[in-house]
């Protein structure tokens, strides 16, 4: 091969996958310019996605590959696009449907949702708020960001903006919600370098902050001229102390600690990417923004197409969402995509559309799986959609809100929090850091108590005639039995009851001779299970 | 002393459990080995009678004032209207408002050159409950979390880190949970001293409880899973069956204060505070291996600025002096003080110099006090010195790493034990820091 850098390298490998066929490689005497023009052609088709994957697999070809049936690919696309389980109604609908395309035409709807949106905000604010260290005396809300987040990627913004705009936002997160990134990591710019590298880059760098990384290519260095271009930035406070918002403050010198001399610091360093470039600037994170959204950016649209194949696909195409390895488990389907990905502008819905359009992705489950547990939220949408309740308290019933300092060292007091709503109660047991690999996401024993024991959850399990609950009302509009078991199964798991199922039910509801306190168990039983609390 | 008893002491971690240690504990006593392996078995004893210990921590959020409490400086300047009384050791006098702690300060040692820490409540509330300056980059444990990390047990009812009372606020910097450890060993909240732990009642009969148990399981038995959701669902089941025990055994009794006499709970005092020194005490009963009780009365608890600051630290210290006295009591009683390190301490001290005839004072961390009883620590003394009016300490610093340090020297850890973060930095339990040896002599 000719002497070729970094990029170029990497712009050939990747114009040799997208034209020649996966998996197949052979010597190109092309020059980086021809293969930088070949990358903007147009992308790849669909059925090239199967392929690549089966060549990686070493499987069987695509069209042999068993697929879901359709209320399981409407549970699976459904949970995975909007973070819940379909309704009654919608099941319904896409089981009455007969057209060819209905799979496709379901996940272009389903793609539209405003649903789409918030879920996926809430997927990434959580990416976030796991790794923030909790800053000092504020109430931490990340509520504008999510509704600026959701409302951005929506409304079809292409992904390099939405993290441009996460990347160099300034001011104050009332007026510009995207700032929230950089305030609560208190404007640290080791902390931001870090975090911005393990989002949307795929790569730890952490470790070479105090010295090279022991077993990835990362020198201190390089972490550290990193870690200049986020330097710099002056913290916007609220009277108290809270962390508000940043500004960039032009001319600061950025001195990593001295290692031989503790507590001294090294010369002044030049702000620099990890790929070398100077990211010298008037604002050092416009020219951040500018390198993670060049398509010769190496990990950006790996990281990002990563983080969707993990949460759609049973299983990761590597270990973790954060620490994406350039050998890939898959590495012509990640190149692949990757590829397609850049090429269609970072174009955030025709990547899910291209995930969920294949046959892998309706394949039915195989040993290769490792199921997601549903996030805080999904878990309170799953809660809400299957008992039909808000799970709201009544404002008598309502926990005072939290104790705030008086006395707050003389100045005026924190800003009190919102009081916790039902959505944010479960988010606090169930909620957990999406980074995680699946065998690091356990159930918990609170989470179990939550389930078991919550009285204002236990309520909605009750069934007495007159009672306000889902139950209640299905049982004295159904007779049958049979019926209400599978309405039961349909709303809390979305599949239908296995005959097995039914069976187990039918002897509990002989042995009690209660119709009542059966079906309470039953929907008990339903919601107190790993089933009920993960993707599927 | 054979070599399957030792095996049965020390589970897969190489720690410790609580049920295998009271098990074992009979059988390395009775064994009658002499020699080398008599010295062997000693040793073993004693790791495992550390592995037995608990530390109740009694924390006075604010940072109390070491001139109010346990080291006033009688004649100078900046001892403020409070008074002195003397103590059942002698030559030692105490703050007039603690006379219960005074008949017993010959159980107490008080650490009485602690230096170092930040001055804002946050910063020092972090460094003091970690034993780590805040860093953004790490979300560093409490030091309950570490304790339950190390001394988890799978078998057992209660879990190993609970944490009784409210906090003068409830913002997560100023109540350090597991942080990095992760959200399972986070304490137990029992905010509200004699009532349960949230979600731990059962809202329906116990038969009823059961019964839906079993029937779910039947249900998942023939679900007829993949392998993959076959994994979620025992470890479900299984934390499922952890849950029932809490709500359905007898170990959650502890929570119900109304089993003690009228006489006990009226002598641990009837503030949260009190009853929850006497709660503290039913869990170290049960095993439980580190509590932490509040004493936060109010928004301002102990971070007595201003205003009638002297009055405040009356009320205070007579509700901490009547409950922590009664602990310390009721534990020798009972035979537990020798294996329950107790600690009194806050975020820091407070100035020599104090505001206004009101007597407040702000943050000091130049020169402040801890106090710890029981654990095998010698009391009825006081270790280091400050200068007359308390400005410096002059004689033998403590700082918080040494504490760090001794407590785990008490509760048989290994300080340079290691955990991982996320992105696979290695964090020691404690880094620095020394044991302090004149507690134990």
């Amino acid at each position: 091969m000719f002497d070729a850098n970094f990029h170029q390298r990497k712009s050939l490998s990747r114009w040799i996958v997208a034209n020649c066929g996966c998996g197949v490689l052979w010597l190109a005497t092309t020059s980086p310019s021809a293969a930088a023009e070949a990358v903007s052609a147009a992308p790849p088709s669909v059925a090239s996605l199967d392929e690549c994957i089966a060549r990686d697999l070493g499987d069987a070809p695509p069209d042999s590959w068993p697929q879901v049936d359709d209320l399981s690919f409407l549970r699976r696309a459904t949970l995975d696009v909007l973070g819940r389980r379909p309704t009654l109604e919608e099941q319904a609908a896409f089981l009455a449907d007969a057209r060819p395309e209905r799979r496709a035409a379901l996940v272009d709807r389903l793609l539209q949702d405003p649903e789409f949106g918030r879920n996926w905000a809430n997927y990434w604010c959580d990416l976030i708020a796991y790794r923030v260290v909790p800053p000092a005396e504020v109430v931490i809300d990340y509520g504008p960001f999510k509704q600026w987040f959701a409302g951005e990627w929506n409304a079809g913004r292409p992904w390099t903006e939405i993290v441009g705009a996460i990347v160099t936002a300034s001011g104050r997160i009332e007026e510009r919600p995207a700032v929230t990134f950089m305030a609560y990591h208190e404007a640290q710019p080791t902390k931001l370098a870090a975090e911005t590298a393990r989002l949307f880059l795929g790569k730890q760098i952490g470790c070479a902050e105090c010295h090279d990384h022991p077993f990835d290519v990362w020198t201190r260095d390089q972490f550290h001229q990193f870690a200049a271009a986020f330097h710099g930035l002056e913290i916007l406070r609220r009277k108290g102390g809270a962390a508000d918002g940043v500004n960039p403050r032009s001319g600061a010198e950025y001195r990593a600690p001295d290692v031989g001399r503790p507590g001294e610091h090294g010369p002044p360093l030049q702000p620099s990417a990890l790929t070398g470039e100077s990211l010298v600037a008037e604002d050092p994170r416009t020219a951040v923004a500018a390198w993670l959204s060049q398509p010769a950016n190496p990990w950006f649209a790996r990281a990002f197409v990563n983080h969707v194949w993990t949460r759609t696909m049973t299983r990761g195409l590597g270990d973790s969402v954060e620490a994406v390895s350039d050998d890939s488990r898959l590495p012509a389907t990640h190149a692949f995509l990757a590829e397609r990905f850049i090429a269609s502008g970072y174009h955030i819905r025709d990547c899910f559309r291209t995930l969920l359009a294949s046959r892998y992705y309706a394949r039915s489950s195989t040993a290769d799986t490792a199921p997601l547990a549903l996030r805080g939220d999904e878990v309170f949408a799953v809660l809400s959609g299957a008992l039909e309740s808000d799970l709201a308290l009544p404002p008598a019933e309502l926990a005072p809100p939290p104790a705030m300092p008086a006395s707050n060292d003389g100045l005026p007091p924190p800003k009190a929090p919102i009081p916790q709503s039902a959505a944010d109660r479960v988010h606090d047991r169930f909620g957990y850091d999406p980074a995680l690999r699946p065998d690091q996401q356990q159930p918990t024993i609170l989470q179990a108590l939550y389930l078991m024991n919550h009285p204002r959850l236990q309520q909605e399990f009750a069934a007495a005639p007159g009672s306000p609950t889902l139950l209640a009302r299905l049982l004295a509009e159904e007779a049958d039995d049979r019926r209400v078991v599978e309405t039961l199964y349909r709303r809390a798991l979305g599949r239908e009851p296995t005959a097995a199922e039914v069976l187990v039910f039918a002897e509990h509801r002989d042995e009690l001779g209660d119709r009542q306190e059966a079906f309470e168990d039953l929907l008990w039983a339903l919601v107190n299970s790993a089933e009920f609390l993960t993707r599927r | 002393m054979n070599a399957g008893m030792m095996r049965a002491v020390v589970d897969g971690r190489g720690a410790v459990t609580r049920r295998s240690f009271l098990r074992a504990g009979a059988g390395l006593a009775a064994s009658g080995a002499t020699g080398l392996w008599h010295a062997l078995a000693l040793a073993q004893e004693d790791a495992a009678r550390r592995a037995g210990k608990r530390l109740i921590l009694l924390w006075m959020d604010g940072g109390p004032s070491q001139y109010e409490t346990f080291a006033p400086k009688l004649g100078s300047p900046r001892q403020g209207p409070t008074q002195a009384i003397s103590t059942s050791v002698p030559g030692v006098a105490i703050a007039e408002h603690w006379p219960r702690m005074a008949t017993r300060m010959h159980e107490l040692a008080v650490l009485g050159s602690m230096t170092g820490g930040p001055t804002d409540h946050d910063r020092a509330i972090q460094y003091v409950r970690t034993g780590y300056e805040r860093n953004p980059s790490i979300a560093y444990p409490t030091f309950g979390s570490v304790v339950a990390w190390q001394r988890e047990d799978a078998v057992a009812e209660l879990p190993a880190f609970v944490r009784i009372g409210k906090a003068r606020a409830d913002f997560p910097s100023r109540n350090p949970d597991a942080g990095v450890l992760g959200a399972r060993f986070n304490p137990l909240l029992a905010r509200e001293p004699g009532q349960l732990p949230p979600d731990v009642a059962r809202q329906v009969p116990e038969e009823v409880l059961r019964r839906r148990l079993a029937f779910a399981g039947r249900l998942a038995d023939v679900a007829g899973q993949d392998s993959a959701l076959a994994q979620r669902d025992r470890a479900f089941r299984d934390v499922q069956s952890r849950a029932a025990r809490m709500s359905l055994g007898r170990e959650i009794e502890a929570f119900d204060l109304e089993r003690e006499s009228p006489s006990t709970r009226e002598a641990y005092g009837p503030t949260p505070f009190g009853q929850g020194c006497l709660l503290a005490r039913r869990l170290v009963e049960r095993g439980v291996s580190f509590i932490e009780v509040m004493s936060a009365e109010g928004s301002e608890g102990w971070d007595t600025h201003k205003g009638e600051a002297f009055k405040s630290n009356a009320r205070l210290s007579e509700m901490v002096d009547v409950g922590m006295a009664a602990l310390i009591q009721d534990l020798k009683v009972r035979g537990l003080l020798e294996d329950t390190l107790v600690v009194w301490m806050g975020e820091f001290g407070r100035t020599p110099g104090f505001n206004d005839d009101g007597g407040g004072r702000d943050h000091y961390s130049q020169a402040w006090i801890a106090a710890v009883a029981g654990g095998g620590v010698q009391g009825g003394r006081f270790l280091g010195a400050t200068d007359a009016d308390g400005i410096e300490v002059t004689d033998r610093p403590i700082t918080v790493p040494d504490l760090m340090v001794t407590f785990c020297h008490v509760l048989g850890l290994d300080p340079r034990a290691e955990y991982v973060t996320h992105d696979a930095r290695p964090v020691k339990i404690a880094e620095q820091g020394k044991v302090i040896h004149e507690l134990f002599a």
